[in-house]
């Protein structure tokens, strides 16, 4: 079965959730974080990715909490979540390695 | 990063909350309050209302959740893929039979100018019927062979006509405008969303058929056995479908009331569907409930 390269918010949350539970500001926050300040998740994004990684298993519904009369509801990452995160962290990890070396070997190259 | 509802005015956060409750309808009621929890969150302090790219967001979001709970498993799920199977060749049989009038006509015509068919050196009426029937062959020929992501590619050349067709009624005769409206909601709805090569014949009539046919389907699914189900899809498709073909195009009262009764119908297998939905979802509460 080939895996297809999981899109970047699905990676922003998972990662959000892999030290644990947050709620959905939580994440939305914590993703602006990890990305470098770069990607700011929209809400309306967010809540599509939890509806679909909800259903298929990788993040379930914590606890709620009530803070200043706003319903907050946590999420948690599954462990077949926390291994999908593993999977798709180890194929950045070897891009990112693979890309390293070629810099390195075009920085050889042009100094000599 | 602000919590912008502890500092901003009361009257202010009150108009905000307002726009986003109405945005959220979109959205499965579970998610509401949670959701403008999050938005209220993340607004900027002296945020009036959300801008053109949130609403935007919100809005397709909402319906991209809402679209895959329909499809995703269910009675929905098996009922289009029903349809897909049957409604390929089911609208090569319509688009052979609009076909086949169209040739009557052009020889009534030809007969009527003094010249034989062979003497017309170009016949736009049978251009489109041609091009539907080569377009629905096409279809079927790659559904059966089991490329259904090439068949919906080819399955949208008679949607594109199918479109133009109906945009012209609609412009050009007011009384189709229902029926035109109906089969526009319906064709996004249950049809292109649902099944990889589902797809749509010529006239505005054929659109109401396949409509028709995908709710049909989806209320003997939820109701009857398989044999009944089939039974049901193929005695309404046909009777529809073949209702469509025949009557002389000109006999404006005859097509009136042709259009007029299957409208008719078609709300009327609305209202069974959706009874028989609502049917399901007492059950189901029920059922979540005990």
């Amino acid at each position: 079965m080939k895996h297809r390269s999981m899109q970047e918010p699905t990676f922003l949350i998972l990662t959000a959730l892999a030290a644990g539970p947050q709620h959905g500001y939580g994440i939305i926050a914590d993703a602006e974080r990890i990305s470098g300040g770069v990607s700011r998740l929209q809400t309306g994004t967010l809540y599509m990715a939890l509806d679909r990684l909800s259903s298929a298993g990788l993040v379930q519904p914590d606890r709620e909490e009530v803070a200043d009369g706003r319903l907050r509801r946590y999420y948690r990452l599954t462990d077949e979540g926390a291994t999908l995160l593993a999977a798709e962290t180890e194929r950045r990890r070897a891009s990112a390695a693979v890309a390293a070396q070629r810099l390195s070997a075009r920085l050889a190259g042009g100094m000599a | 990063m602000t919590d912008g509802d502890k500092t901003g005015d009361p009257v202010r956060m009150a108009a905000l909350e307002r726009r986003y409750r109405r945005l959220l309808r979109c959205y499965p009621p579970s998610h509401r309050e949670e959701m403008l929890g999050v938005l209220l969150d993340a607004s900027r302090p002296g945020q009036r209302g959300p801008g053109a790219s949130q609403t935007l967001n919100l809005v397709t979001c909402g319906l991209a959740i809402r679209a895959r709970r329909t499809l995703a498993g269910g009675p929905w799920q098996d009922a289009l893929a029903v349809v897909s199977l049957i409604a390929p060749p089911l609208m090569l049989i319509i688009a052979i039979l609009d076909f086949a009038v169209a040739v009557r006509e052009t020889m009534v015509q030809a007969a009527g100018a003094g010249i034989t068919v062979w003497h017309l050196s170009f016949v736009p009426q049978l251009g489109g019927p041609a091009v539907m029937i080569i377009g629905w062959l096409a279809v079927v020929v790659l559904a059966l062979t089991g490329r259904r992501r090439s068949a919906a590619v080819v399955a949208s050349v008679p949607l594109a006509l199918a479109l133009a067709n109906l945009l012209t009624a609609v412009l050009e005769q007011t009384w189709l405008m229902i029926a035109g409206l109906s089969a526009t909601f319906g064709y996004p709805a249950v049809i292109v969303l649902a099944s990889p090569s589902a797809q749509l014949s010529g006239p505005v009539s054929s659109s109401l058929d396949v409509l028709a046919i995908a709710i049909t389907v989806t209320v003997t699914h939820m109701r009857g056995t398989a044999g009944g189900r089939i039974a049901a899809l193929m005695a309404s498709g046909l009777l529809i479908g073949f209702a469509g073909t025949f009557p002389a195009p000109g006999d404006l009262t005859a097509s009136a009331a042709l259009s007029v009764s299957r409208l008719l119908l078609t709300v009327l297998v609305w209202l069974v569907a959706i009874a028989s939905w609502k049917g399901q979802g007492r059950q189901a509460s029920r059922a979540a409930a005990g």
